[in-house]
């Protein structure tokens, strides 16, 4: 199926921007997408969750079973060549602290802090032999959020928003749901438009918190007030329409006449979204809530009642917000580098720090699972789990794992994608198995927006002077992965 | 800020809603308003106050983006 043809409706609208309708209808389009809803083929899936490992979590201890670590634990490990680690020189062979299960038809055998997943495995499609490129958080994170390993490129989830537009008028298409601790590294680069229309940035709610969506309502003052904030709401919105309508072709301004139309209409629709209070009470113990709700206390520990209501309130509102029109959440798992850690970075202590956030991640994600497919919503919605990179199958210190950019696993579930695993790293965990065929983020992005109706080769938008997309120059889909 | 603008306007252009809003859109804008901008500008101080109508100033995109 071919849709060259149809641009032509969006060029015949781009042709009367600049005359009087030109604002009100450049803003269709946007809400539109550019692809106009003329996809590439027809699409399987109309959504997207990422879910990311702040700090990269292991795989060795999580999704990736190395019976081989166990047999030579505490032996000198030797892969028969050069190791060069990120801040340590290589420990001895590092046997994962927790037992591995099979779960599933399949027998998928999984470590007991990711064993929540297990309820739903059949489901997932485990990719192993991720590859990196850095071994830096801040580069990796980079690489997994918007496919280049140093910013200035949109997020996946802009790349997304850009080319589906919303599937509502009253909420964003991406929305970004951080860490009540902290961001990521390089903060809302891994949500930015960069040269996309600044509309598809990620708009970061964080639930659970007084004001979850920053500047939303008016601030407390007295000459403030419901009536007077309307006005001066109409008042703006016909100042700015008229602004932009003599500059046509900025869209820093349309998007900003945009957003106080969006900010408005989210008042209602956004304070709905949150709002969990009314799910029944076996949906909120699904996903791990904590009866104290989101005060739980994690300052002294970090502990797995607390990371389970905070990774999994976050998976919560992320289905309602889908449910809404939503069309990519990014959620976000542990941001803290004090004492206590409370992210995946275990350098110094896995069995501490992973124990608690894999189990409460992996509890919110299997009820996210669970939920979207009691309501019809998982054949179409895409769940992605990544991470920055994955960690040496090798000690740091005695407890510790260091960096392990080589190989990793991130896994798919959902819209249209099968079960099972698809690649598969090497007997340690530490390359891929056949190296010279590794998965790279370029696959998996190129897959998801296969799924979504778009050729990742032909999403492209030209930015000093070269047509970029968000594969770079890179990316296959993976059809054996698909349904 | 709003609050801080309402009081120079008060005390600066004491005579009328249309004298506020010039000198107001001559310090955000360095410029005099529009026709259109200062009907709807005037209109919106007359019912709500100087302060009110300094928040919609500080937010326009003229005032946000320099030409």
């Amino acid at each position: 199926m071919s849709i060259d043809l149809h641009p032509n409706r969006r060029r015949f609208l781009n042709s009367l921007v600049g005359s009087f309708s030109g604002l009100a209808l450049s803003d269709l389009l946007a809400r539109d997408g550019v692809l106009g809803g003329i996809l590439h083929h027809p699409p399987k899936a109309k959504r997207v969750v990422q879910l990311f490992m702040a700090g990269a979590a292991s795989h060795v201890d999580t999704f990736d079973y190395k019976p081989l670590l166990k047999q030579k634990d505490g032996e000198p490990w030797d892969p028969g060549e050069t190791v060069e680690l990120f801040q340590s020189t290589p420990g001895a062979c590092f046997a994962s602290p927790w037992k591995f299960r099979p779960y599933g038809q399949r027998g998928k055998m999984m470590s007991d802090i990711v064993a929540p997943l297990g309820d739903v495995v059949d489901d997932l499609a485990f990719i192993h032999n991720v590859e990196g490129k850095t071994g830096v958080h801040s580069q990796g994170t980079l690489l997994q959020t918007t496919g280049f390993n140093f910013p200035g490129f949109p997020s996946a989830g802009s790349w997304v928003s850009y080319a589906l537009g919303s599937e509502t008028e009253n909420l964003p298409g991406f929305v970004v749901l951080p860490d009540h601790r902290g961001l990521a590294s390089n903060g809302a680069k891994n949500w930015a438009n960069a040269f996309l229309p600044a509309e598809h940035q990620g708009t970061v709610i964080r639930p659970g918190n007084d004001k979850p969506i920053a500047d939303l309502f008016a601030p407390q003052s007295d000459f403030i007030n419901a009536k007077n904030d309307r006005a001066g709401l109409a008042a703006l919105s016909k100042l700015n329409s008229l602004h932009a309508s003599a500059r046509p072709g900025d869209d820093r301004l349309s998007a900003r006449v945009r957003s106080y139309e969006l900010a408005a209409a989210m008042q209602l629709s956004a304070t709905d979204a949150l709002d969990v209070s009314k799910e029944p009470q076996y949906i909120k113990d699904m996903y791990g809530l904590a009866p104290e709700g989101p005060g739980v206390d994690d300052s002294g520990t970090i502990n797995e009642k607390a990371e389970s209501e905070f990774f999994g309130r976050k998976c919560l509102v992320a289905r309602r917000l889908l449910e809404r029109g939503v069309r990519f959440v990014q959620v976000w798992s542990g941001n803290d580098n004090g004492f206590p850690r409370r992210n995946w970075d275990s350098h110094g202590d896995v069995e501490r720090d992973h124990a608690p956030l894999a189990l409460g991640m992996s509890r919110g994600a299997a009820a996210l699972i669970k939920d979207l497919k009691q309501r019809g919503m998982l054949e179409d919605t895409i769940i992605l789990w990544t991470t920055e990179f994955g960690r040496m199958p090798c000690s740091q210190g005695s407890k510790g794992r260091d960096h392990n950019p080589f190989v990793f696993t991130n896994w798919l579930c959902g819209g249209g994608i099968k079960g099972g695993t698809f690649g598969e790293s090497d007997e340690w965990g530490f390359k891929p198995q056949d190296r010279g065929h590794p998965t790279h983020v370029y696959d998996i992005h190129a897959t998801i927006l296969h799924q979504l109706g778009i050729d990742h080769q032909r999403l492209t938008v030209r930015n000093n002077g070269i047509d970029r997309r968000l594969t770079d120059v890179h990316g296959h889909v993976m059809k054996e992965m698909l349904a | 800020m709003a609050g801080r603008m309402a009081n120079r306007l008060q005390k600066e252009a004491p005579a009328s809603a249309a004298e506020k809003v010039t000198l107001a859109c001559r310090l955000t804008l360095g410029r005099e308003p529009s026709d259109q901008e200062l009907k709807i500008l005037t209109a919106h101080l007359r019912q709500n106050g100087e302060a009110s109508f300094a928040r919609i100033l500080f937010n326009l995109n003229a005032f946000m983006y320099v030409d």
